[in-house]
């Protein structure tokens, strides 16, 4: 109030000034209508009724819930007209919003349970339509604790309806602002059009309505109440200084009703019309689900959010650089980026995985197993990789650490040498590498004894980029004794891989029970190595033990990124195994470990990345001789280098086993990914853009879902990727631009054979003094546009000077634009008429305009040929 | 006409179709689709419509009265503005200057809109303080799409203006003075009712006329003789007034109100005002309240460029241009001065 006085006061303070300073001065401007401020804010009630109905009733409708829709409608207007008026003046904008907040309240606390419960309806029938939509198999269901829909429906309508009446009018009466009501409305409809289901048709007619009419008053103006003003001018005027110093002062007429009436009515003809002409022609847009990239990004998140609630989505691990370090507590979902952790070269030798090992895990405590070098230090007895057949191939393998952790070297299993062990080792290779390779490979490994040769075979960057030099073999088990394997490393295998926290002893005890895997250790203590049936069964017992449990957990178990987060001072693995029954890698191996160790069997976490050959064969190739990274007796057929791009979509977690005499074998617990689990292309927002504009052979390959928006395998391009997206909207786009471009030739046309058609039609009649002057009006307006003339409709005299003028000079000087800077004089050449025919067409155009009766068909035509000399 | 374009505007609305062509590329939502169509649809919709209907409208000013205003009464100026088409263009920008002749003047942009089929008026109430021409000179009118993506500008030359007189003074009762004006200008000019009786022929002196030279006596007397005329003997009030901007409104109103008292007296009177140049004084003959307005008139006009704390330099003119004039009435920084010796004939 103090601000509206104070405003004034300056005002009038300023118009003294100016009495002063220029002897005059401007009072309020008004039109002398100053009673539409009723009207004003009846319009903004309609808009902003249009805006909250529009939005609650398209989501509700949408997803086919029935409400008492007469109620709904008159509460909703009511709601919207008493919003508007807020605005209407001081007083009630000061009082109505308490008014409006404490209406709103009571209302919250006396309907309580049937707003909670129509919105747990709502939630429940949306929940469902979102199940259906990603054929989840369990949905969350909220208590209803009304039962009677159709009430509670309305109700929670109403309530949100409030909500949204109440931010809306400050959007649409506050400040037209239409990203702020477009924010407001768009976003709701979004939980349905997620799901491909739309509002019905007048819904979203009256939010384009909105949309339109605020978008136009916005940006015309005169959209504001005056209610700021004490007296209520109709007039906003400003002061300000021009870059010439002098003084400008602009007034702006605030808000016009018959103006914003008509532009909501135009509006909603535009809108209507527009929608059933798009809904009629292009049908496939409100039906058709085409593929969607941010809904793919998505996904994972909604039926995360759809099934554990929204809370599950607050814990969420980004799996960027790939290696969790065993830390496992409450991660819901994971999210790799896809970003290169890392490129591997080497010469493919299997078609199963190939496992970069780089973290190993060894007591679990507190939701997380504990490194390697964190429990036990540096004097942990060397314990190379099990002894494989002497097949004396050898491959090189090249890993280049972009970022997967700098921590760690990755290394594939049996792997004996790598370049950054040189520096330790010196110069030479490492006396007990070079034993253990030259005892069982001395053939293949002659090589070794020549420095230069072995450096120049596995050369490299140390540490970030370095070469590994790897037995190029699958996993499995020889059941031949390991020699390397001391006594001493066996007991602190035994000491060390067998230790489960004892408040879960139980748990996990119950839950082998449960399972039905059974392995008794102490029947195999006593197994000598050197009796081969008794030494395999031992080892045959045990692996069946591991790949029994693996089965179960197939079975009976889920692999999903987004398997939710534990709760609060739940153990991981204890949640995973009872509740949850679904997780991703890290669950899989970290129970499996604890599980194991339950048994007898030394087992231990290991981290790192696993190179499927999916991954080998959208890899590409380099080029490179195969013999330089193979030591081989034989050579591959068909074989060539090839450089994975491995990201962290990669990164894995598994186990290994410790056989006694053998060494450890890792072993793959996790369940293979069902075909609805996301692919790299569809889980990261990097991938949804390096898809469209960088279309990729491996994200080809991700998405090759049949959608008719993707783009087929081995279609790349840069500008490509964009444009197929695009191709939805071609269709509609060349309809709109034809349509316009026919409106346009239609216009031209019509204004071109008008007179045409007219003067034919009095010729007919016999009007041949009106035909003439018909073809003569043609005269002045093509003068007109090309600025020979100033107006466009000039006297027959004033005609008759000026080209009389023109005829005379030779030429006319075509007229300066308006406002425009002087250019240099451009002359149009006259035409080929002589003064004497000039003056032969403006008697015969006189005549026939006073005396038309008279006028005959000759003088008609002697008229056209004269005209046509001018034009 | 010529058309600007807004540029910020244009930017801000391709940005927002970029913002909705990804939202439709990514996302491929109908309801954004159809947002992004209409968005590019309302563009040349938006731009035509009001070019075809811009040129149409028809804006009109005036003056509720133009005559007899005095300082403080205050004139209402209407502007209308009737858009015969059906389409309403909300953005109409008349451009316009209004100011005193005396004072200055400041530009004024005034938005409205032109709503279909009615004639929108715009009352504008101006209050006065001081005498002067009041002037309102438009200059054009603008038309603004409804997307702010082009202005339409076409001229609207049209002047109003309307004089405000002084506020009436009470002068306090004034002997006035007359003087001669025995210059050759009147003699020449006829201004005056000039004799043209010969009071004697003397014999020549230095400085005479050529034209006076009395031949006939001359060649009698063989002496060269000339010939003086009866100089005339006309007197009139001369008012000069001296107006001076920070005592402008009093030597209005006492110009003004000496006039009207000269006349009431039945008297004519000249008042000599600043010429063009401003180096050399008109003599204006006044017998009329008419006279007397059109004077006021003029002043309007001349002095327009009077600026505060700068002294008026017309008495020193004055006195040049007619040295023999002492009996002048001088207004002066808001009071009469009275010539020293009063000569009643």
């Amino acid at each position: 109030m103090a601000a509206v006085f104070g405003a004034k006061r300056k005002e009038l303070n300023q118009r003294a000034d100016e009495l002063n300073r220029f002897g005059l001065t401007m009072g309020d401007f008004s039109t002398g209508n100053k009673s539409n401020r009723f009207f004003l804010c009846f319009i903004r009630a309609c808009l902003i009724f249009m805006a909250t109905y529009g939005t609650v009733g398209g989501v509700v409708s949408a997803i086919g819930l029935q409400y008492a829709w007469p109620i709904v409608v008159l509460a909703l207007f009511v709601l919207a007209f008493f919003s508007a008026f807020l605005y209407y003046n001081k007083i009630s904008f000061y009082i109505g919003y308490i008014v409006v907040f404490a209406g709103f309240i009571v209302f919250s606390i006396s309907s309580y349970w049937y707003i909670n419960s129509g919105y747990q309806a709502f939630v429940n029938v949306l929940y469902n339509k979102y199940s259906d939509f990603f054929a989840l198999l369990s949905v969350r269901e909220a208590t209803e604790y009304v039962t009677n829909r159709y009430v509670t429906v309305s109700y929670a309508m109403i309530f949100i309806g409030w909500f949204f009446s109440i931010l809306l009018n400050i959007a649409i009466s506050g400040y037209m602002n239409l990203p702020a009501t477009f924010l407001l409305t768009f976003l709701p409809l979004q939980t349905v059009f997620y799901i491909d289901l739309t509002p019905p048709v007048p819904y979203l007619v009256m939010l384009i309505t909105v949309y339109v009419t605020v978008a136009l008053l916005r940006r015309s103006g005169h959209f504001s109440l005056p209610y700021k003003n004490a007296k209520g001018e109709e007039f906003d005027r400003t002061r300000k200084k021009t870059r010439t110093g002098t003084e400008k002062h602009i007034h702006v007429y605030l808000s016009t009703s018959s103006g914003m009436l008509t532009i909501a009515g135009y509006s909603l003809l535009i809108a209507t019309v527009f929608l059933l002409v798009v809904s009629g022609i292009f049908s496939e847009l409100g039906s058709k689900y085409v593929s969607n990239k941010v809904k793919n990004t998505t996904d994972a998140y909604v039926k995360t959010a759809v099934q554990e609630g929204v809370s599950s989505l607050l814990n969420r691990y980004r799996a960027t650089g790939g290696l969790a370090e065993g830390k496992l507590g409450g991660i819901g979902n994971v999210a790799p980026d896809f970003q290169t952790d890392m490129y591997v070269r080497f010469v493919p030798y299997s078609t199963g995985t190939v496992y970069l090992k780089a973290y190993t895990g060894v007591n679990y405590e507190n939701s997380a197993f504990r490194g390697y070098s964190d429990d036990v230090g540096e004097d942990v007895p060397a314990m190379p990789d099990p002894v494989l057949p002497a097949y004396g191939e050898y491959s090189k393998m090249w890993i280049s650490n972009i970022d997967a952790g700098h921590s760690y070297y990755f290394r594939p299993y049996y792997s004996y040498y790598a370049t950054f062990n040189k520096a330790k080792c010196g110069d030479v290779i490492a006396e007990e590498t070079t034993e253990f390779a030259q005892r069982n490979y001395d053939e293949s490994f002659a090589m070794l004894d020549d420095d230069d040769e072995i450096n120049e075979f596995a050369s490299g960057d140390a540490w970030d980029n370095y070469e590994v030099l790897f037995v190029p073999y699958e996993m499995l088990v020889t059941y031949q004794p390991n020699p390397n394997v001391t006594d001493e490393y066996e007991e602190y295998v035994y000491d060390t891989y067998l230790t489960v926290p004892d408040e879960q002893r139980e748990e996990l005890e119950k839950f082998l029970e449960e399972a039905g895997i059974e392995y008794d250790a102490s029947e195999w203590d006593d197994v000598d190595v050197n009796d081969s049936d008794a030494y395999q069964k031992a080892q045959q017992e045990r692996l069946d033990a591991v790949s029994d449990l693996a089965v179960y957990f197939r079975k009976n178990f889920e692999y999903t990124m987004s398997p939710g987060m534990t709760p609060y001072n739940e153990d991981v693995v204890t949640y995973f195994l009872n509740v949850q029954r679904r997780g991703f890698c890290a669950h899989f191996a970290s129970s499996s470990a604890l599980l194991l160790r339950c048994l007898g069997i030394p087992t231990r976490y290991i981290e790192g990345y696993a190179i499927s050959y999916e991954d080998v064969m959208d890899s590409d190739g380099i080029e490179g001789d195969v013999s330089e990274w193979q030591i081989s007796s034989d050579t591959y057929e068909n074989a060539g280098i090839v450089e994975v791009d491995v990201t962290d979509g990669s990164a894995h977690a598994w186990i290994e086993v410790y056989l006694d005499g053998y060494g450890w074998i890792p072993c793959e617990m996790t369940p293979p990914s069902d075909d609805d689990e996301l692919s790299a292309s569809q889980m990261s927002l990097y991938a949804l853009f390096e898809g469209l504009l960088y279309q990729t052979a491996r994200n080809a390959a991700g998405n090759d879902d049949g959608d008719t928006g993707d783009i087929e395998y081995g279609d790349l391009g840069i500008g490509g990727g964009a444009f197929k997206a695009m191709d939805f909207l071609f269709k509609p786009f060349c309809w709109i631009l034809g349509a316009l471009a026919a409106v346009f030739t239609a216009v031209y046309l019509y204004r071109y054979l008008k007179p045409i058609i007219k003067s034919r039609k009095m010729l007919k009649n016999g009007d041949y003094a009106g035909a003439l002057l018909e073809r003569y009006k043609k005269v002045p307006r093509k003068l007109y546009r090309r600025r020979l003339l100033c107006k466009k409709n000039q006297t027959l005299r004033d005609t008759e000077d000026f080209i009389k003028k023109w005829v005379e000079d030779g030429k006319a000087e075509k007229k300066q634009a308006f406002g425009r800077k002087k250019r240099k004089a451009v002359y149009v050449k006259a035409p080929a008429i002589t003064v004497a025919e000039l003056g032969e067409i403006m008697a015969l155009l006189r005549k026939a305009a006073y005396s038309g009766k008279t006028f005959g068909n000759d003088e008609y035509r002697r008229g056209i040929k004269l005209l046509r000399k001018i034009l | 006409m010529y058309r600007t374009y807004h540029p910020l505007y244009i930017i801000s609305y391709i940005l927002t179709i970029l913002l909705f062509v990804l939202g439709a590329v990514f996302y491929r939502q109908p309801l954004v689709a159809v947002l992004l169509l209409l968005m590019v649809i309302l563009v040349p919709v938006s731009v035509f419509i009001t070019l075809l209907c811009a040129e149409r409208l028809e804006p009109d000013v005036y003056a509720d009265k133009t005559t007899d205003i005095g300082v403080t009464q205050p004139v209402n100026l209407t502007i209308k503005l009737n858009n015969p088409t059906v389409v309403p263009l909300l953005n109409c920008r008349l451009v316009f200057s209004l100011g005193n002749s005396l004072m200055g003047s400041f530009e004024n942009e005034m938005v409205m809109p032109a709503e279909a089929k009615r004639a929108k008026e715009v009352r504008i109430p101006i209050e006065t303080s001081m005498p002067g021409m009041v002037r309102v000179v438009f200059s054009s009118l603008s038309v603004t799409d409804f997307l702010h993506f082009c202005t339409f500008t076409y001229p609207y030359e049209r002047i109003i203006e309307f004089p405000v007189m002084p506020a009436e003074r009470q002068l306090p009762p004034l002997k006035f003075t007359k003087v001669s004006i025995p210059s050759d200008e009147a003699v020449s000019t006829g201004d005056g009712d000039l004799t043209t009786d010969i009071k004697e022929v003397r014999e020549y002196r230095n400085g005479d006329r050529l034209r006076d030279i009395h031949w006939k006596i001359s060649a009698r007397k063989d002496e060269i003789m000339v010939k003086e005329y009866d100089r005339t003997k006309d007197l009139y009030y001369v008012v000069l007034p001296e107006f001076e901007f920070d005592f402008l409104k009093d030597d209005m109103e006492i110009f003004y109100a000496c006039g009207k008292e000269l006349l009431k007296r039945k008297e004519t009177f000249r008042v000599a005002i600043a010429g063009d140049t401003g180096d050399f004084l008109e003599m204006h003959k006044v017998a009329s309240p008419e006279e007397l307005d059109t004077v006021l008139y003029r002043i309007y006009d001349v002095y327009s460029g009077l600026k505060t704390g700068v002294s008026s330099q017309l008495y020193d003119i004055f006195c040049r241009q007619y040295p023999d004039m002492p009996g002048v009435i001088r207004i002066h920084r808001g009071s009469i001065v009275m010539p020293e010796i009063i000569e009643e004939y």
